[in-house]
């Protein structure tokens, strides 16, 4: 039976978590282009080179932080109801999903005050340029502060309804192995738990206060560390759930069976334990902080590599499976025994690649020392665009194509643009990177409008400036197609009329190497979350201890509006 | 728990990877002598950089000489220009000298990265960003503010120039004697 | 006076912000040639002539912040000393005669209180500006004597109340159309729709009741493979060249790009 005649109360849940993901996508894929066609000098009629800051925090904020959330929690609210077979508690999910949305349209209405004049609001100018990192002493209108906090605290209640689900489902089945794609989501949930606990402090007792007045300094170095405590495993958040389609969906969507079960919840239990710890590696070239602190981190990050490095195994493993049980043979030629003509498919397998490129410029990323070369140059958003911006991104496109047929009982329609959707985008995605790696390479920074100085020229070192420029607006104007084709599809699906026989099916084979195989203490949640906490005491205890010690405010500084 | 033969090398494979990465940064920091920044350079009351009054050369920023070999540039990032290194008062070293920048902010968090080099840190108020380098090549860098600090980011920028040694020596003689012939009742 | 490209785009931008919001020019309004074009609190020339000492504050609010001069533009007798009184807010401020000129009040203080003063005694225009703050819009003029250049202003001052000029009325257009674009398009790809019949339902239609949904049916493997005789033999391979690419890239990055530059040793 379809999901949505299944769980009815669930499936309007998702829906709507999916319609809020959907409409934070457009406008900040709308943003994205009228960036790259800015930054690159192609176009810049559309906004002020001050303003443009302003549609960069909007589409920090409304891509990295709406869109992913709001469809992480569809996600997870699917995934936990069918994998428990039970609908989801109502109240608590459906308090988080308003909770959630009065922290959006708060946080959305500050920032975009700063493209009509910033206008006194309460005493405050409505204006939060402050960037998707809103780093102190800059200094966004208090509602910006409070709309974040409470996307956050509404993550924590829907996380709330999962374990609920969970113990409910313990009571009629007291002896059973976690379901793997409820085990993920928890795991997910109880490193999120960890690691919003940073940025819960750093605006709850630091930001709000200062931006109303009530406090008069913070430390910037100390509310910067709170952040980036945050700023990593957040990352996580949003690859964690797209490991969650690629290893219990892409194996069925290939034809094949997940490799192993036992793995797949070794690797989410190593991110559970060592995704907050790093956050250093964020601050490697941060003056304040020892150099043994940011060796530490980046130990930590390195092994961080193994589960998504295991990941890749297995992934390819069960596609591989897929492939040979549609026919495929030989080393290499199996590839073509995939159905590339599924954009279900095609997207996720493309998103996988995409993020093994992704996975290495991460790497160097995390090299303590061969960081200088690329700190905040626009290398830093070519890597991210490639993990986030795709390996999340493009998986959750398409993976609502084959999600939302089950969860409204509506035919895909628009068939033969989801077909080509996916690789438009990898192709915009594949443009718009590698110049911007390039281009970080030559010395070019992130987060600018205008990256021309009068005092010099930068020199491309492979390629020259001006091409490199050239494809990173063709590249966003083409990813902004991409977008827009989903949206279309999207759209002309969610209104068309309910009924019929669905291309899809949801039924979920066995995995070849099942939960049986797996030791019963993987499912023991309190034992890693205390480890967790364990390595994360370890890691930022001290550091944080000397940052506070000559006070909680101090170095100070005041607030300077932006 | 049963892990296939093929997984089993692969996860050698990937620790070999991980435990490769670590070595060559322990490499490069203990072989090649690569620093990061720390705390070493201390704090300092933001406030004051803004007014000019911390008691420090933050208070006249430019280029210190404090041995032989060695030369010490105070930078205040401040919205939104270095000083010295923006416009047409560009920051002057000399080559094949130690040069320490120490860098601090007046207002915000800046960056601070010379182009071309791995001569890359943050700049966080409070806070001084001490970094020490040797230019083997004389020519120009570009120097750029890369973490966004307000509406006019964008337009902060700079340049630092390095000098043959001779030249700047010579150069350093002569704004000496130019100093002293405008004001002469200055003594030290 | 020569425009350089940031100031061409900050005053091209703020032109088209200008020409939105009509004109209310001063009668006597010298011609700046668009020097106030980017500067948001210009509200034309204010008259001080007939005084012995007018003066400016430095830190003003105004272009997004405390980056202006007000007023931005005065007309003072020759012989007036104008006094530039800092503030205190919107950093490091000074004033800096644009091009040749006598103004130079030196490097930029922040301290309220501070002040810098000029005595004008030959007529002209003056044009300064906040170095550090120019590309925001901190500029400003002095204008000794009557009015000089062509009759006519420039452009007028802003008028009250909060107006979107033309870049932003285009820009919360096309956020709005690019919000409802897919529903437009739905909603007339669904008419098209309902025009024509489902051509997949070949049984019943419901009275009541929401119409039924079949998934589609499970696809049987071509061939089953089961776990024991399953080697993903084409994965190793994969893997394998994955990871003699990483090793390569970053001996490469490390050793050539990295190590090839000026390093920080301290």
């Amino acid at each position: 039976m379809v999901f949505v005649d299944s769980y009815p109360k669930t499936s309007k849940l998702v829906r709507s978590e999916f319609i809020v993901a959907f409409a934070a996508l457009g406008i900040g894929a709308l943003f994205g282009v009228i960036q790259a066609l800015h930054r690159t000098g192609v176009f810049r009629g559309f906004v002020s080179s001050a303003d443009y800051y302003t549609i960069l925090t909007a589409h920090g904020v409304l891509l990295a932080l709406v869109f992913t959330t709001f469809f992480i929690a569809g996600l997870f609210t699917w995934a936990v109801a069918s994998s428990l077979e039970r609908e989801l508690p109502h109240r608590i999910a459906w308090t988080a999903f308003w909770i959630m949305l009065t922290g959006t349209a708060l946080a959305a209405v500050a920032i975009l005050g700063g493209l009509f004049g910033a206008p006194s609001v309460f005493g405050h100018s409505l204006s939060a340029d402050v960037l998707f990192t809103f780093y102190a002493p800059m200094k966004a209108h208090p509602a910006f502060y409070i709309g974040a906090a409470l996307i956050i605290v509404g993550s924590w209640i829907a996380g709330a309804a999962y374990f609920k689900a969970l113990w409910e489902w313990r009571e009629d089945n007291p002896d059973e192995r976690i379901p793997l794609q409820t085990f993920m989501v928890l795991t997910t949930m109880l490193m999120w738990y960890i690691s919003t606990i940073g940025v819960a402090v750093e605006v709850v007792v630091f930001l709000i206060p200062w931006s109303l007045g009530l406090i008069q300094n913070v430390d910037p170095l100390l509310t910067r560390t709170l952040f980036w405590y945050f700023g990593h495993p957040v990352v996580y958040f949003w690859l964690m759930p797209a490991y969650l389609v690629w290893y219990t969906i892409l194996p069925k969507l290939a034809g094949g069976r997940l490799f192993s079960d036992p793995l797949a919840r070794v690797v989410f239990v190593a991110f559970l334990l060592l995704s907050t710890p790093v956050g250093f590696h964020h601050q490697y070239v941060d003056p304040g902080i020892p150099e043994g602190y940011k060796f530490i981190a980046m130990t930590n990050t390195m092994f961080l590599l193994l589960p998504s490095l295991l990941t890749a195994f297995t992934v390819v493993a069960s596609l591989e499976h897929g492939a040979r049980q549609n026919g495929g043979s030989g080393y290499l030629s199996w590839l073509r025994s995939l159905p590339w003509d599924k954009p279900a498919f095609s997207g996720c397998a493309l998103a996988g690649l995409m993020f093994a490129a992704g996975g290495f410029s991460g790497m160097i990323n995390a090299g303590m020392n061969i960081n200088y070369l690329i700190h905040n140059t626009i290398w830093v958003p070519g890597h991210f665009h490639l993990t986030v911006g795709t390996a999340f991104a493009l998986t959750a496109m398409a993976i609502s194509y084959w999600l939302v047929p089950q969860i409204t009982g509506k035919p895909l329609r628009q068939r033969s643009l989801a077909v080509i959707q996916p690789y438009v985008w990898f192709v915009g995605m594949a443009l718009m990177s590698n110049a911007m790696h390039r281009a970080g390479l030559a010395g070019i920074p992130r987060r600018t409008a205008e990256p021309t100085y009068d005092e010099f020229a930068f020199q491309g070192v492979a390629g020259t400036v001006a091409e490199m420029r050239l494809q990173i607006a063709i590249g966003g104007f083409l990813l902004f197609v991409g977008a827009a084709l989903f949206l279309v599809v999207m759209a002309d699906t969610l209104l068309a009329r309910r009924g019929g026989t669905l291309s899809v099916n949801g039924t979920i084979p066995a995995p070849l190497s099942g939960p049986e195989h797996s030791p019963r203490i993987l499912d023991n949640y309190k034992l890693w979350t205390a480890i967790a906490l364990l390595l994360i005491v370890i890691a930022y205890g001290p550091p944080l201890a000397s940052m506070v010690v000559d006070g909680l405010f101090a170095p100070g500084s005041p607030p300077i509006p932006v | 728990m049963q892990v296939h033969r093929f997984e089993k090398v692969w996860l050698g494979a990937a620790l070999l990877l991980i435990v490769g990465f670590i070595a060559t940064v322990a490499y490069g920091s203990v072989g090649v002598g690569v620093a990061m920044v720390d705390d070493s350079g201390g704090q300092i009351n933001a406030q004051a950089v803004q007014s000019g009054n911390t008691g420090t050369p933050f208070d006249d920023p430019g280029v210190v000489q404090e041995s032989e070999d060695h030369y010490v540039v105070y930078v205040v990032a401040r919205q939104f220009q270095f000083v010295p290194g923006s416009g047409d008062d560009p920051i002057r070293v000399p080559a094949d000298a130690r040069v320490t920048f120490r860098v601090t902010s007046a207002d915000v968090v800046h960056g601070f990265s010379v182009v071309e080099t791995n001569i890359n840190t943050m700049v966080i108020p409070g806070q001084v960003s001490e970094v020490s380098a040797r230019f083997d090549e004389p020519g120009t860098y570009g120097l750029v503010c890369h973490e966004y600090c307000g509406a006019a980011h964008h337009t902060m920028g700079g340049s630092v120039e390095v000098v043959p040694t001779d030249e700047y020596e010579s150069q350093q003689q002569q704004s000496m004697n130019e100093t002293q012939l405008q004001s002469p009742e200055v003594g030290n | 006076m020569a425009l350089n490209r940031r100031q061409f785009v900050g005053a091209a931008a703020g032109a088209a912000a200008l020409g939105a919001a009509g004109t209310a020019s001063a009668q006597e309004d010298p011609d700046y040639g668009g020097w106030f074009d980017d500067v948001s609190n210009f509200d034309g020339t204010v008259d001080r002539r007939g005084q012995d000492t007018v003066e400016i504050t430095v830190g003003a609010q105004g272009n997004n912040g405390n980056f202006a001069f007000d007023p931005p533009a005065v007309m003072v007798s020759p012989g007036t000393e104008v006094v530039w009184r800092w503030t205190g807010e919107g950093g490091g401020h000074n004033v800096v005669s644009d091009g040749d000129g006598p103004l130079d009040s030196g490097s930029a203080v922040a301290e309220a209180g501070t002040t810098y003063s000029h005595t004008f005694e030959e007529m002209g225009i003056y044009n300064y500006v906040c170095v550090p703050h120019e590309a925001l819009g901190m500029k400003g003029a002095v204008v000794v004597g009557g009015p000089l250049g062509g009759s006519g202003g420039s452009g007028g001052g802003r008028g009250a109340g909060i107006e979107l000029s033309g870049p932003q009325w285009l820009l919360s257009g096309s956020v709005l159309l690019a919000f409802f674009s897919p529903l437009l398009f739905a909603a007339a790809m669904r008419r098209r729709y309902t025009e024509q019949p489902p051509a997949t339902n070949d049984e019943l239609t419901l009275a009541t009741g929401p119409a039924p949904v079949e998934e589609a049916a499970e696809t049987e493997p071509a061939v089953e493979i089961g776990h024991d005789e399953y080697d993903p033999k084409g994965t190793a391979a994969l893997v394998a060249f994955y990871f003699v690419l990483i090793a390569l890239l970053w001996v490469f990055m490390y050793f050539v790009e990295f190590l090839g530059r000026v390093t920080v040793i301290g």
